[in-house]
């Protein structure tokens, strides 16, 4: 039988004196990705993640047509088991190894992006990060939406200095993307 | 009599929950009806169009077009009733047929789409209204046997109760609905004109916007757009992301 976990506060436990939590996300659905024009859905992790504790949760698979990388567009957006999405021109770019990151750690890992850093981190105790970048690594932080047929739905996207960006769905993306413009000045 | 009432309320239970399992929208457009090259614009629901042409009530029902003051009237029912919340989405019509006659081609369609649930549909090839195609006759449910069994069917049930919404078997690909044509009109068959205030306070919203579809002999269908302000993502289906603004809501 397993020890109920912890959660732990990332301000508290993962930030420094006089850095800010700015946004969490933690993924409970798959990632694609469209690298040097390859769609992969679900995300195969390109390069080494560390091992979770706990298997993720299996979920299910997202329909065929995106699967398959037939679709136009956002249309990914519409299939409702996708979190999000890395685009990049090649696997070594940061969206790349947030989506690495996030699929290995489904269901045990969150992306945290504070005043100063970017990371993956498990945040029960023990709290371990991952990964750590800096955030001026993001160029921009913006909101999107659309209507799907199960209802509305919302993206954060962020922009990388190495031109690769990462969606993800995030319920308040208006509130979320103001706040982070806002703290790193963009 | 009552046995048999209950055992059609169960199996149209059953067929619903089936039915949930399957994705509608966009993606099964995509998968079962579009061609590889053809972009989807937009979609909506077409449910309840609004008929703006001599000889038909604004429901579509023959007679005398309402008064001013009926619709007035009616506009007051409805934001006293339980229904309206002044933050809730506008009450414009999705879909309004306007034309010299109720024969007129923008009315006959709207006829038609109004028949049976389904989507309009614009994309780079054709003006479409879309429906699902309906489910074989369903075959017979098998009875679920022994208490084990009741248990489960009942939490299944109650599964698809507390979430609400789709769900769909793990390790599987999401499963869409097949969608087939009710009638459609291929580019060169209409001229979309354009988005425009549709500047008639008749319905909650005193500024909808609307989309204007042009037939050959001159009616129009018009698409409801939205209030404007940034909330346009919030009336249609489309394969793109709208960037949000951040001041609105």
């Amino acid at each position: 039988m397993t020890a109920p976990r912890i959660e732990l506060d990332p301000q508290l436990a993962w930030c420094q004196a006089g850095e800010r939590l700015l946004a969490r996300a933690k993924p409970d659905g798959h990632i694609g990705s469209t690298i040097g024009g390859e769609i992969t859905a679900p995300h195969r992790p390109r390069g080494r993640a560390p091992e979770p504790g706990d298997p993720a949760k299996p979920l299910p698979l997202p329909t065929l047509v995106v699967s398959q990388g037939r679709f136009h567009d956002d249309e990914w957006t519409h299939d409702p088991t996708l979190w999000g999405w890395a685009h990049a021109d090649g696997p070594e770019r940061l969206a790349v190894r947030l989506a690495d990151l996030l699929t290995a750690g489904r269901g045990t890992v969150t992306m945290l992006l504070s005043s100063r850093r970017l990371a993956v981190a498990r945040t029960h105790q023990p709290f371990t990060a991952w990964f750590e970048a800096d955030v001026r690594h993001i160029v921009a932080i913006r909101p999107f939406g659309l209507l799907t047929a199960d209802g509305h739905r919302e993206f954060l996207r962020a922009d990388f200095a190495d031109r690769s960006a990462l969606l993800w769905r995030a319920p308040r993306a208006r509130r979320d993307a103001k706040t982070v413009r806002t703290g790193l000045g963009l | 009599m009552f046995r048999r009432a209950d055992a059609r309320l169960a199996d149209h239970r059953k067929r619903t929950m089936t039915e949930k399992r399957r994705l509608g929208g966009i993606l099964a457009l995509r998968e079962t009806w579009c061609r590889p090259d053809e972009t989807v614009l937009w979609c909506c629901e077409g449910a309840e169009p609004r008929f703006d042409v001599p000889g038909l009530r604004p429901d579509g029902a023959v007679g005398k077009k309402r008064s001013a003051l009926d619709t007035a009237i009616n506009v007051v029912d409805f934001v006293a009733s339980d229904n309206f919340s002044g933050s809730g989405p506008p009450q414009a019509p999705a879909v309004i047929a306007t034309g010299p006659s109720a024969h007129c081609e923008a009315a006959r369609m709207a006829y038609t789409a109004a028949a049976e649930p389904g989507l309009w549909v614009l994309t780079s090839h054709r003006l479409a209204y879309v429906a699902p195609v309906p489910d074989p006759a369903p075959a017979t449910v098998p009875q679920s046997r022994g208490l084990l069994g009741k248990l489960r069917e009942k939490a299944d049930n109650v599964r698809g109760f507390i979430t609400g919404g789709p769900w769909y078997a793990d390790d599987e690909p999401v499963p869409v609905r097949r969608q087939r044509s009710v009638f459609e009109i291929h580019t060169g068959g209409f001229t979309v004109i354009g988005t425009a205030v549709r500047d008639r306070p008749r319905f909650t919203d005193p500024k909808p916007l609307y989309e204007k579809v042009a037939l050959p002999d001159g009616s129009l269908l018009e698409f409801y757009a939205g209030p404007g302000g940034g909330r346009l993502f919030r009336t249609r289906q489309t394969g793109r992301l709208l960037l949000l603004d951040e001041q609105d809501r």
